[in-house]
């Protein structure tokens, strides 16, 4: 897995706007299935109900581009330097070392305010994660948007084993995002989806001496989402599984297990 | 056995009001409960921690009051494979082998009293009570579910569902029960609103999620096929419903040489498995396993393998717990799961998408669990083979456990039959898969196996193993030496001659074949008798009807497949042919009416039959 999924572009409908995000960029393709559009927001949408925003500037480090790709369209790009980024709403999730970005659709002859994304940075060196969101305003071709701050995310559960150490916190959209650091001695082979309809969906690895890996599991409505982090220490493979259940009945739950076997080796030699 | 209950279990059972058995008369009809039960090996009567025990080998039910070990065995007129309470002091038990559910009282002293018997169609196995007061059956052979009045046993109504029903479970508010079967890869689902309901299949076994899991992983071996759901349990919320099962993989070879790991050394994998699947009850689909996901090629390219060659990274499944999930329950968080193979319980973790996968604690318990339930903190277990009850207490991990009855099997049949059952044995099986583990209660899981020579669907061996030669090639006159060459295939070391002996002993003489009429009962199958012996059909030149309908010797009739490395094969026996399928050597029929009307003369001369006199052979064999 590498990390040129920086450059993914989602492609989802945006919560009560007047734009769409749809396919396009590179180099690398969508990560996730294009959806129709929905209603217009006749005012500025507010905040989810687990996101609370707060007065005050975000970090200054923290940027927002939002211009025309040259095909109709808008690339949302927030970047920080030194931290995992993430950006999505409840159907579109990016994440990125540095900057990650999503593309945007306005849609012709809707005018008024457009809708909101979340913004979260993550240093590469720890897990206390920065929330904040993006307010996009269309003025009936053309987007512009503000970075607004917001409460840091509510914690969720934790894992800490020799190899890994894991912070869950809930998105603010009814499900989980997770971040996991590891100890130097382990090797992170990569992180996949192992619930989704794309393995590499929702789940991110920022490798080097240090890995950082992000793992979203969003709300999936009578289901769950199962995410696969795997790792050698040694020759010792090991799978780190976080698995979200949205059982009907039940409350949200997530679940953390480290499995391991030792790795055969050759004879002979 | 000493009791390991803390004192403040006892009080709150006292409290619960107790003393002594509720007693009513056998002429009282019982209220309706108002809630499900569900039935078992051994269930424990939560309000007064007594554990009810169906001991099939000794065809006696036990009672054992957890609080003050006393124990009361009383016998039953038959074997017993299953108790569930029935309310009011009463309880249902399946009499297997007398195709009968009994409904007892219990006395002032602990023991049974019969109220009523009922005949039900064949093989009766499951029991669970609905709160609208019904007592629903599964029978096994006779692939039935069977709806019973709580109060006077008539019967409500009946239901075909799909091969081998096991286990039953019913929601809390008694709208849907949902039943489990030994072969195939769904469960069935019945709306109990309806009567007799239309049963509904849904697809949910074969380990999905593990498999993708693995297959993230970089493991060469999938187990797409699934067998031997004996059990099913609710979630205490009610929201999820888990079935244990083996996750099988019979279409290939498990040796694999994944590349850029191990170095190009070759892995052997398992052939199977264990799983359980979390249904979401509302939903009916497996948690987890939403519409789209991403087709097998696809997991296989995200592969951390495949991904990163230069990760070296491949983490093959690791060896299956659980082995014969016989019987299972719900412990708050902890899924409990007897493991029929291995003699022990396990603790799962319930949450999990696939709770086999997340193993908290085993217990070592005694030889053959096969029912478990749990109350106040405890779990009890029974064991068949051992006839032992275990007692666990959940919090500590503490066990007691206690031989309830004496093995009456005689010795060599009692040594086979653990050698039946038991896994592990790399003897056996290179990985260490039991006999039991393809033939569920001696008979068939339904699949078809790429083993040696070509496919080969696996054969019912109960009733079938009167006299040789043996294997689809007859090449072996004595039972021992087949089952020394299948050992082998399978990549045993083998078993010495006694043990081979022992457990040629237990195929002849400890299995119980189904008790089913043998005779037609009914025109159509008279009609099929009578086109089956003729003559002019010829099937009984080769089936003959005196020898467990076959002639033991080889025929060609050009059922040759491209991968067969022979073209004759051994007339089969056609004893219990109704219940085996799928259909000849390589499993390509998957029922005898489409065997029949592709048969083209290949056997008897079938061509010339009308779809009625089709129709009437089926009927017949079904029959056998």
């Amino acid at each position: 897995m590498s990390t040129s999924r920086l450059f993914t572009l989602a492609v989802a409908a945006f919560f009560g706007s007047t734009v769409s995000i749809v396919p396009g960029g590179s180099p690398a393709p969508p990560s996730v299935a294009s959806r129709p559009t929905v209603a217009v927001a006749e005012v500025a949408p507010a905040a989810p109900p687990g996101i609370e925003l707060v007065g005050g500037s975000p970090p200054r480090d923290v940027e927002l581009e939002v211009a025309p790709d040259g095909h109709g369209d808008h690339r949302v790009v927030v970047r920080r330097r030194g931290f995992l980024v993430s950006l999505r709403n409840e159907d579109a999730r990016s994440a990125g070392q540095d900057w990650t970005a999503l593309r945007i659709s306005p849609r012709a002859g809707r005018g008024g305010p457009a809708g909101r994304l979340i913004w979260e940075t993550t240093p590469l060196e720890g897990l206390e994660t920065t929330r904040g969101t993006v307010l996009l305003r269309s003025d009936g071709g053309t987007l512009a948007g503000t970075l607004q701050r917001a409460m840091p995310p509510t914690p969720a559960r934790a894992w800490q084993s020799p190899r890994a150490t894991c912070r869950g916190q809930h998105d603010g959209l009814g499900g989980f995002s997770v971040l996991c650091r590891f100890a130097r001695a382990v090797r992170v082979s990569g992180a996949v989806n192992v619930t989704g309809a794309r393995s590499l969906d929702d789940a991110w690895l920022v490798p080097g001496p240090s890995p950082l890996v992000r793992l979203d599991l969003p709300r999936s409505p009578g289901s769950a989402a199962g995410r696969v982090i795997g790792m050698t220490q040694g020759l010792t493979g090991v799978a780190l599984r976080v698995e979200a259940t949205f059982v009907d009945g039940e409350e949200p739950a997530l679940l953390y297990e480290e499995s391991e076997r030792a790795q055969p080796v050759s004879r002979g030699f | 056995m000493r009791p390991i209950l803390p004192a403040i279990l006892l009080l709150g059972a006292a409290a619960m009001g107790c003393a002594g058995p509720v007693v009513a008369t056998s002429t009282e009809v019982p209220r309706a409960l108002g809630s499900a039960a569900r039935g078992g090996s051994l269930v424990i009567d939560p309000a007064c921690l007594v554990a009810w025990i169906a001991d099939t080998d000794n065809h006696v039910l036990h009672r054992v009051d957890l609080l003050s070990d006393r124990v009361v065995s009383s016998p039953v007129e038959g074997a017993p494979e299953q108790v569930v309470l029935a309310g009011d002091g009463r309880l249902a038990v399946t009499l297997r082998d007398r195709n009968q559910v009994a409904l007892l009282q219990e006395d002032e002293d602990g023991g049974v009293e019969p109220v009523a018997t009922v005949d039900v169609a064949c093989d009766p196995f499951g029991l669970a009570v609905t709160p609208q007061g019904e007592i629903l059956v599964t029978s096994g052979y006779c692939h039935t579910v069977t709806a019973l009045d709580l109060g006077t046993l008539e019967a409500r109504w009946s239901a075909p569902v799909a091969r081998e029903p096991r286990g039953v479970v019913v929601t809390a508010d008694g709208a849907r029960a949902f039943v489990t079967h030994v072969v195939g890869d769904a469960i069935t689902v019945l709306d109990l609103g309806d009567a007799p309901p239309t049963p509904r299949r849904v697809r949910a076994l074969g380990g999905l999620y593990r498999n993708r899991v693995d297959a993230a992983l970089g493991a060469g071996t999938l187990h797409p096929a699934a067998a031997l759901a004996y059990t099913a349990v609710l979630s205490e919320s009610g929201s999820r419903l888990f079935v244990p099962h083996l996750a099988e993989q019979n279409g290939e070879s498990t040796t694999r040489t994944v590349p850029g790991a191990y170095g190009g050394v070759p892995v052997e994998e398992e052939t199977s498995f264990a799983s359980v699947a979390v249904i979401a009850v509302h939903g009916e689909h497996v948690v987890g396993d939403a519409a789209g996901l991403a087709p097998r090629e696809g997991l296989q390219k995200g592969a951390f393998v495949a991904a990163d060659p230069s990760a070296d990274f491949a983490l093959p499944p690791t060896p299956a717990p659980c082995r014969q999930a016989r019987a299972a329950a719900i412990a708050g968080d902890r899924l409990l799961v007897a493991s029929q193979g291995t003699g022990e319980l396990f603790e799962l973790d319930a949450r999990a998408l696939d709770p086999a996968m997340s193993v908290r604690r085993v217990h070592v318990v005694g030889e053959g669990p096969k029912g478990v339930d749990a109350a106040a903190g405890l779990a009890a277990v029974w064991s068949q083979l051992s006839h032992e009850i275990a007692v666990i207490s959940l919090g500590s991990g503490a066990a007691t456990r206690r031989v309830l009855a004496a093995d009456p099997l005689p010795p060599d049949v009692a040594a086979g039959r653990r050698l039946f059952f038991t896994e592990r044995d790399r003897r056996i099986s290179r990985d260490g898969r039991a006999c039991a583990a393809c033939h569920p209660d001696g008979r068939d899981d339904g699949l078809v196996w790429k083993l040696g020579a070509g496919p080969r669907q696996t054969p019912t061996l109960v009733g079938r193993l009167g006299r040789g030669p043996f294997g689809w090639q007859a090449k072996h006159a004595r039972l021992e030496d087949n089952m020394r060459e299948t050992m082998s295939r399978l990549g045993g070391g083998g078993l010495t001659e006694v043990e081979l002996t022992r457990l040629a002993t237990f195929l002849r003489e400890g299995l119980a074949a189904p008790s089913h009429p043998s005779s037609p009962t009914d025109a159509l199958a008279a009609r099929g008798r009578a086109i089956f012996t003729s003559e002019a059909v010829g099937c009984s030149g080769c089936h003959h009807v005196e020898t467990e309908f076959s002639d033991r010797t080889l025929h060609d009739v050009g059922s040759r497949s491209a991968t067969d490395a022979s073209a004759a094969f051994r007339t089969p026996p056609l004893l219990f042919v109704g219940a085996s399928a799928p259909y000849f050597h390589d499993g390509r029929y998957a029922t005898l009416e489409k065997l029949l009307a592709d048969n083209l003369d290949r056997m008897g001369q079938t061509s010339r039959l009308s779809g009625d006199d089709l129709a009437a052979l089926a009927a017949f064999l079904r029959t056998l």
